[in-house]
């Protein structure tokens, strides 16, 4: 099963959905020194840079936007570019100052947050899917596949020191047709997913 | 203050953050974590002295009108009752008589009443689903069968 995610075109349009293709360009690490010094993140983080947070909110997810990037930049040998920038792109996303709400938003646990980071290390063929925040500050990724009237919908949250809690839907039409959700090790994932033909979650031996 | 339950036929509305939902491919899906209840932990004072036991939300037929205008209404109200919502939130339709069939599945006698105040006549709230007895199964079975009608705020009037 190939799995897809809705990733934002380079004009921020979140329409349609495209196929994510590994590629191993790495970053070099001149441009990760670079990169971080000058805060030129992404494309999205080139607005960030020149934003000035003018409350605590903005301060705080501000600070927690450039923590994430710099815990990015340490694996950015083993993430090929284009994963990098989906990864920032969607931080940039779900954590934008200027859109924040502290009543319903949260920060992202750097913990959480490095979990996902080991995750596409481990699984290097799988796409970064879509990002959201659970109300623990905890990062989950969001996959989807559409076939016909077959929807297959796989949410994995990252919980710190490489363990998951992952959840599978198959839906056709409006029945669910089956569901499973595994809480455990990360490790364990391709042998839990093998069952529902996620095959794309081949680990990668670093 | 006694409330009343809201009938199986009837809907109630969940604002949602736009860290949990996503538009693909043009159809809107809400996730999961946007169901679940907060630890004391996770909640701000003066509300962090127990656990969440209650979804927040709002009487979709206690406003006239079409779907997209009683929806409409409801984000009013939720604003006049001091709710922030941007304009990247959703608002997620749900039906009371799914959502009670949802917690039957998993032993969870979930329940929607009605529960006005004076800030927003229409709150309502989703009851009977502890911390606890929030399984993940639990919450993929509300989202992807209990949401009926997904709407992004910044599209309404």
């Amino acid at each position: 099963m190939a799995l897809t995610a809705l990733v934002k075109d380079d004009n921020g349009s979140t329409d349609g959905m495209r196929s994510y293709s590994q590629t191993n360009s790495a970053l070099k690490d001149s441009e990760i020194i670079q990169s971080v010094g000058t805060k030129s993140f992404s494309t999205n983080a080139q607005n960030n840079a020149q934003f000035e947070p003018t409350n605590v909110t903005e301060v705080r997810s501000f600070k927690n936007l450039s923590e994430l990037k710099t815990l990015t930049s340490l694996l950015a040998m083993h993430l090929s570019r284009e994963t990098r920038s989906i990864i920032f792109s969607e931080i940039d996303y779900l954590l934008d100052p200027n859109d924040f709400d502290i009543s319903e938003d949260s920060l992202i646990s750097p913990e959480s947050f490095q979990s996902y980071l080991r995750f596409l290390t481990y699984y290097p063929s799988v796409c970064p899917g879509n990002l959201g925040v659970a109300f623990s500050g905890d990062l989950f990724a969001v996959w989807l596949e559409e076939d016909g009237d077959n929807e297959k919908l796989l949410n994995i949250e990252f919980l710190p020191e490489d363990h998951v809690k992952c959840s599978f839907s198959n839906k056709k039409e409006t029945k669910l047709e089956e569901a499973f959700s595994y809480v455990g090790p990360m490790k364990r994932l391709e042998k839990t997913l093998a069952p529902y033909s996620l095959m794309d979650f081949r680990p990668y031996v670093i | 203050m006694s409330y009343s339950q809201l009938g199986k036929d009837e809907h109630v509305v969940r604002n949602v953050s736009k860290q949990r939902w996503r538009e693909v491919s043009g159809k809107k899906i809400v996730f999961q974590q946007a169901f679940a209840l907060r630890k004391k932990e996770q909640l701000k004072p003066p509300n962090n002295k127990r656990d969440e036991a209650s979804l927040s939300c709002s009487w979709v037929e206690f406003f006239s009108g079409g779907l997209e205008d009683q929806v409409n209404s409801c984000r009013k109200a939720l604003l006049t009752g001091g709710l922030i919502i941007g304009a990247h939130n959703a608002l997620a339709v749900c039906n009371v008589g799914k959502l009670e069939k949802c917690g039957e599945t998993h032993d969870v006698k979930i329940r929607a009443l009605h529960k006005p105040n004076k800030n927003n006549t229409s709150k309502a709230g989703i009851d009977g689903m502890t911390v606890k007895t929030q399984t993940d199964q639990l919450l993929m079975d509300i989202t992807e069968i209990a949401v009926v009608e997904v709407f992004k705020v910044g599209e309404l009037e």
